[in-house]
């Protein structure tokens, strides 16, 4: 079978898997489904689990009042059927059945399918076979089903964590994983090298299951983290250490069936703090670190630089197109929602959201702005440090990015982008060192000048502001005592009265308490500006002083954690072990540094920070790999990025990039 | 009406005021000699014989089912797919590794 037969086969073979589930099943043949208005949900709801998406899509393709859904709750019969219809003023909200068992098998597929059509690289040859890693991401995944009981069992009627063959939905689930495991293995051996160089479809394809608190992706890099493991010889040191924590955090651990919301991180962090899912998570984290690690080290020969910014464009122009497509019709944003794997639903309008944003279908507006600006930047620095010529219709791509960057009205994207580009071209163009030193120094301090000579806000306001929204996030700030007008001590800032209760007694967080005490009480080490005052000046000017004080009333470890978290993508300890005015809703530290703080204690923040300075130290020359490192280390520390596996693999390609920028005389483009 | 009611109930050309019945507490139904006697299940397992089409129909219309459709076990009838499928998989694949290497 030549080629091009054999593409058009596979792309055959996915455009039916993406649309025959919705219009396959037997619909009723005595009633006729009729277009959904305020009249007609009596209709729908009596007749339940008889029209399929696509009977109604006739009557419905231009009724801009429907707002298409998932019933996650579906058995296997209704699967792709409507499931009930509820009217509201807002819209009509239609709920399509969507069955675990059937998401599972289908939306891997789908994937798998996609996979397909990396190109093929030299055979990637493993020593052992493939028994014992498939057996071991079984164990895994069986482990992290039976963990997560709470979240599982809002989404299947037939979740039964007993451990029996009789329990079908378990033993189907496993089957399923073992036979899409089998096919991925056939494609990854001969695609291996080519894997990073089409990375960037991970942030269109985004690989969340529907209704599984799991991500395709990671799942594969799970499997092949276990291949790299028992084929290569692993840092035993580093290993060792994992090992250690791991025991640090599974005795630490309360085993706690909580249900902690994942919302639109579903597939990358922990629902519940149940033993089982913590080491599942745990596990899974060093083997799908492992796995990102040996891919980047082993494809840095095989990286066509090129190629990775052609498909960072095409994706940052898809993303794109799709979040119009998703915007302008409800069929295409549920087909979208699934087939793409999406955390949540696109956007049904173009209109802004909160702070003027639009996120498209991202998962948030930040999370896309940050990949169409480190696109952008990307391309700009590979096209001109590498002199890799840039075609127009990768121009015409990076306009549509641009409009994507400029939607998410991510601020800090776009201005620490464009400050990376100038200083690069200031680089290139001006050779002498001790100008170009004279030239940054001058940049930075005017910027600071510039902001202080502008910014609205005291001294005093700006130092406080951060203490004052912790006090404000915390319970106790409702039983102070007010004056006349209502205002409270914390409104004041007035922060001693939060202090004359014991810290066993006080209701504050260990971490409010300890940043007030050191506030109020002089920490001050001599010459240096109070670290509180410093961080909450840092957070006024970037919006982050809310956020980040919510963090501080709900962050409690106890000293242990403190200096080593409470293990990888576990957030349920975090958010409901101590009591704040913000328990409900998924409000995020809006810090990838605070997130690492969460997981892996102020030891593992420290590590990552000498480790990041040592990488930019050792490459000091390497321009390119410093200012995209950079570009991604700045913005993560404002936003939740890290939370994301798109975004986490980002952060990785970044981190190693160093790797695959060493050849500055390969010509990239005749590849 | 629904199919689901002539599928267990069998056909009927009775219309049948399901509201008026259920706003009826002394409402009674009278057993049919004609009708052969259906034994129904609710979601919780419990069991009902019902003698009349129009007493089944209104326990079909509402969670009551015949137990053949609904109790059918389809993560089963998945399990046994996704593992025939596997089998069928790799022999396909062998024999597609043995023609190549001929």
């Amino acid at each position: 079978m030549s080629s091009n037969v054999r593409k058009l086969t596979f792309l055959m073979t996915t455009v039916l898997l993406i649309l025959l589930p919705w219009f396959l099943q037997n619909s009723s043949e005595e009633i006729k489904p009729v277009q959904i208005d305020k009249e007609s949900t009596a209709f729908y709801q009596t007749n339940t689990c008889e029209f399929t998406l696509f009977d109604i899509l006739s009557q419905n393709v231009l009724n801009e009042k429907i707002n298409i859904l998932p019933d996650t709750y579906s058995s296997v019969k209704c699967n792709s059927k409507i499931n009930g219809v509820d009217y509201f003023e807002s819209d009509i909200k239609v709920y399509i059945g969507t069955n675990a068992n059937i998401d599972f098998l289908l939306q891997s597929f789908i994937w798998l399918f996609l996979l397909a059509f990396v190109p093929k690289s030299k055979e990637r040859k493993f020593k052992h076979n493939n028994i014992l890693p498939i057996a071991i991401t079984a164990v895994l995944f069986t482990l992290h089903l039976l963990g997560e009981e709470n979240f599982y069992t809002s989404f299947s009627k037939s979740y039964s964590s007993n451990i029996s063959f009789d329990n079908y939905f378990l033993t189907s689930l496993i089957a399923a994983l073992i036979f899409i495991l089998i096919i991925f293995d056939d494609l990854l051996k001969d695609r291996f090298y080519n894997l990073i160089s089409y990375f960037p479809f991970m942030f269109l394809f985004i690989g969340a299951y529907n209704t599984f608190n799991l991500n395709f992706y990671l799942i594969i890099l799970v499997y092949v983290g276990v291949r790299i493991f028992f084929d290569t010889q692993v840092n035993i040191k580093l290993t060792l250490l994992y090992a250690s924590l791991t025991v640090f955090w599974l005795i630490n651990n309360e085993n706690l069936y909580l249900y902690f919301d994942v919302d639109k991180l579903k597939g990358f962090v922990s629902s519940s703090q149940s033993t089982a899912s913590q080491i599942f998570w745990i596990i899974s984290f060093y083997f799908a670190v492992l796995a990102l690690y040996t891919i980047i080290d082993e494809s840095k020969d095989f990286v066509n630089l090129a190629k990775i910014r052609y498909n960072f464009l095409l994706v940052g122009g898809l993303i794109s197109v799709f979040g119009i497509l998703s915007a302008l019709n409800p069929f295409l944003r549920f087909l979208t929602y699934y087939n793409l794997g999406l955390n949540k639903l696109g956007m049904g309008n173009f209109t802004a959201i909160e702070g003027n944003t639009w996120r498209g279908i991202a998962h948030s507006a930040e999370a896309l702005g940050e990949y169409s600006a480190f696109t952008i930047l990307f391309s700009v620095l590979i096209s001109f440090h590498y002199k890799i010529k840039i075609s127009n219709f990768e121009i015409l791509l990076m306009f549509i990015t641009v409009f994507s960057l400029f939607r998410s009205n991510n601020f800090a994207a776009m201005s620490s982008m464009v400050i990376f580009i100038t200083l690069f071209f200031l680089n290139e163009l001006i050779k002498i060192r001790s100008v170009k030193i004279t030239l940054f120094i001058f940049v930075i301090f005017s910027s600071l000048i510039i902001y202080s000579k502008t910014s609205e806000y005291s001294y005093k306001f700006v130092s406080n502001a951060l203490l004052n929204e912790a006090v404000s996030a915390s319970i106790m700030s409702d039983t102070l005592p007010g004056n006349e007008d209502g205002f409270t001590a914390a409104d004041f800032s007035n922060f001693e009265i939060f202090l004359e209760e014991s810290k066993e007694e006080s209701s504050l967080s260990s971490s409010l308490y300890y940043a007030l005490d050191q506030y109020t009480n002089d920490g001050n080490i001599k010459y240096l500006p109070d670290s509180i005052a410093l961080i909450s000046q840092i957070s006024v000017p970037i919006n982050r002083s809310e956020k980040w004080g919510i963090f501080i009333a709900k962050y409690n470890p106890d000293f242990f954690e403190f200096i080593l978290g409470t293990g990888p993508l576990q957030l349920a300890d975090y958010y409901l072990s101590h009591e704040t005015k913000f328990n409900d809703g998924l409000v995020l530290p809006h810090s990838s540094l605070l997130d690492l703080l969460i997981f892996f204690g102020i030891f593992g923040v420290f590590s990552l920070l000498i480790y990041s300075a040592y990488l930019i130290y050792t490459n000091k020359k390497n321009v390119v790999y410093n200012y995209l490192f950079l570009f991604i280390l700045i913005n993560y520390t404002k936003s939740d990025s890290i939370l994301y596996l798109s975004s986490f693999i980002l952060l990785y390609f970044t981190t190693y990039f160093y790797k695959f920028s060493f050849s500055i005389g390969r010509n990239f483009n005749n590849e | 009406m629904n199919k689901k009611i002539y599928s267990i109930c069998g056909e009927s050309d009775q219309i049948v005021d399901f509201e008026m019945i259920g706003n009826d507490p002394n409402f009674v139904f009278k057993n049919d000699p004609n009708f052969e006697t259906i034994v129904l299940y609710d979601p919780e397992g419990n069991i009902v014989n019902v003698n009349s089409w129009l007493e089944c129909a209104n326990y079909v219309n509402g969670v009551w089912t015949d137990g053949l459709y609904e109790q059918l076990d389809f993560e089963r009838v998945l399990f046994f797919l996704t593992v025939s499928s596997i089998v069928l998989y790799l022999v396909f694949k062998k024999i597609w590794k043995v023609r190549n290497h001929q």
